[in-house]
């Protein structure tokens, strides 16, 4: 596999007058990995993937895709690259197969009758392939603008809310889709606003808001990284003073919270404090029923990043 | 990789001429190109037929010029909308943004467009004569080569005026205020081309006829910007001129049509061919 990146910008920055949609974005998103790109409504993420595909210029910095510079008219490389963008633009009085093979046409695709028919099998449009697209439904028209992206077999595959608008089972074909083009060596860039599509199916995401990186690492850097306190919930028998006195003794508490007949313990990550939690409240006499140590989940990863975090960093610089 | 983008280049322009051709043809908007090309075609020459039948004679030179000419007028005055409305209509939902994820750009796109309306334009103006051809065969009014050579020479400045109308629907952004615009501008042209022509086969004491000395100087004036008044003046040349007066005409409506195309290029790259969203 190349160990050229598959997209890689520095300090990508798009002002519209004053207001800067995206201010410094610097990326590198391995060969055959899928990147995640999150962020709220929004926070830069779509005008990011326009300046990507060439489609908006950028104001400042240079953008990569698969080593090569990217610009308009950069039509070698575009036809590398597969996209399903966010609102589906499809041509209506089209039938599915019509609408297929006119984009097979453009992108010169081999035996394009075979791949068409193959594609919309795999989308579950197969029966569709001589209705008209006016007449699908949302779902439909987003797997139809996936297999459109799909024609080429592109080395990138670039999703932007790729599931938006679909039932369980279309999301669920989705993610197998994208993790086929995995399976086969493909890049994917993948943005959502849709936390568990991201934790389901990244190796890697990166965190925007208002037009900033915010965070970017594996699911478990941004975790680790958004939550340097480990949290425990302890449920004791017991005087609750007494034990708020014990506690103090455990080293890098930061807070303790009572939450009906338990008690949430904020503790500074590094070592398991299970251990030193139990001998504080057998020190005050009581007794433990359960102690467990929660994992940060990555919808509230996201949250903290997006709100407060971008304060934190923008106070850091 | 430049020469490759170049074939890419030439390959989706072709291709989206062929689209342009294709859905022409399976759509209203060809016929009711060649329709109105015909009926305007047909009221010329019922009035000649009228007037024959009223005062016994006529004597035109080439009865069927004038019918041809002014239908190949309004079919290039069609074409413009038509092309106007294709670029705002597809940017406004959202499909053009989807042909430049793939190996079009602004430069393919605008020569597509262009090739394609085109020869959307010839084949309606090929059905033009052809109902010219029926109307000489019925009335005995003689239909030259010329009138050949006139649609084939008309070709460039329904060119220009399809470059004219894909500038105006890439600054325009949506569709109807782009229609806007592109049908004032056409009523412009045609108001200060047509007019003068008329005015000056109008007896001075008229009020139309008083006003041909300022019709022709804005005519004159605007010869240079609008396709009509290229289209003119090839059958100008056609009719008095030379061959050479013919290409010379023809040269300048190419020249024209290509900077006219160039800013469709450019009107287009800096208006984006993203979907204009709330």
């Amino acid at each position: 596999m190349s160990l050229v990146p598959a997209i890689s910008t520095d300090q990508l920055t798009k002002c519209f007058g004053a207001h800067s949609a995206v201010d410094g974005v610097t990326l590198q998103v391995r060969p055959g990995e899928i990147f995640g790109f999150l962020g709220a409504n929004g926070a830069g993420k779509t005008t990011t993937i326009m300046m990507l595909l060439g489609i908006l210029p950028p104001s400042n910095g240079s953008i990569r895709i698969l080593g090569q510079e990217m610009g308009e008219r950069s039509l070698t490389l575009k036809t590398r690259i597969g996209v399903v963008s966010e609102h589906q633009s499809l041509y209506g009085e089209k039938t599915a197969e019509e609408y297929l093979a006119f984009f097979a046409d453009l992108y010169a695709v081999p035996n394009a009758r075979r791949r068409i028919g193959d594609l919309l099998a795999a989308l579950d449009l197969e029966g569709r392939r001589g209705s008209r697209v006016k007449t699908f439904s949302r779902g439909m028209q987003q797997k139809l603008a996936t297999a459109r992206a799909l024609l080429h077999s592109p080395e990138l595959l670039v999703m932007d809310e790729p599931a938006s608008g679909l039932d369980p089972y279309g999301i669920s074909q989705i993610r197998e889709l994208i993790n086929e083009q995995k399976r086969q060596g493909r890049t994917v860039f993948l943005s959502s606003h849709l936390l568990s599509e991201i934790e389901q199916t990244a190796d890697r995401v990166a965190i925007i808001a208002r037009g900033r990186i915010v965070s970017e690492g594996s699911m478990a850097d941004i975790r680790r990284e958004l939550s340097p306190d480990a949290r425990y919930v302890l449920e004791y028998e017991g005087d609750e003073g007494a034990l708020r006195r014990a506690l103090r003794r455990v080293g890098g508490l930061r807070r303790a919270e009572a939450d009906g007949t338990k008690l949430v313990l904020s503790v500074a990550s590094g070592e398991d404090a299970r251990g030193e939690i139990s001998r504080a409240v057998a020190a005050a006499g009581g007794v433990v029923l359960g102690l467990t140590r929660q994992e940060m989940s990555l919808e509230e990863a996201f949250l903290a990043v997006t709100e407060d975090g971008f304060g934190r960093m923008t106070e850091t610089n | 990789m430049v020469g490759a983008d170049a074939r890419l280049r030439a390959g989706s322009a072709w291709r989206l001429a062929r689209r342009e051709l294709m859905g022409a043809v399976r759509s209203p908007s060809l016929y009711v190109m060649v329709t109105l090309g015909c009926l305007v075609a047909a009221v010329i020459v019922s009035s000649y037929l009228d007037y024959v039948a009223d005062s016994g004679t006529v004597v035109l030179a080439n009865p069927l010029r004038a019918p041809l000419l002014f239908a190949l007028l309004a079919t290039t005055a069609y074409v413009g909308l038509l092309s106007t409305a294709g670029l705002a209509g597809e940017r406004e939902r959202g499909t053009l943004e989807v042909l430049f994820y793939g190996p079009v750009d602004t430069t393919s796109y605008i020569v597509g467009k262009l090739l394609g309306h085109a020869l959307t334009y010839l084949l309606a103006a090929l059905a033009v004569v052809a109902f010219l051809a029926l109307t000489a065969w019925l009335t005995g009014m003689p239909l030259s080569l010329k009138e050949l050579v006139l649609v084939a020479a008309s070709t460039v400045p329904a060119m220009s005026m399809i470059a004219l109308g894909l500038a105006l629907g890439a600054l325009a952004g949506r569709i109807r205020p782009a229609l806007a615009l592109a049908a004032l501008v056409i009523a412009v042209f045609i108001a200060i081309d047509v007019g003068s022509e008329i005015a000056v086969a109008q007896p001075s004491d008229t009020l139309l006829g008083s006003a041909a000395g300022l019709l022709a100087s804005l005519a004159a004036a605007i010869v240079w910007v609008s396709p009509m008044g290229y289209l003119f003046w090839a059958e100008d040349a056609l009719a008095v001129g030379t061959v050479g007066d013919v290409l010379i005409a023809v040269g300048a409506a190419s020249a024209y049509g290509l900077a006219l195309t160039r800013m469709a290029i450019a009107a287009l790259r800096w208006r984006g061919v993203q979907r204009w969203r709330e």
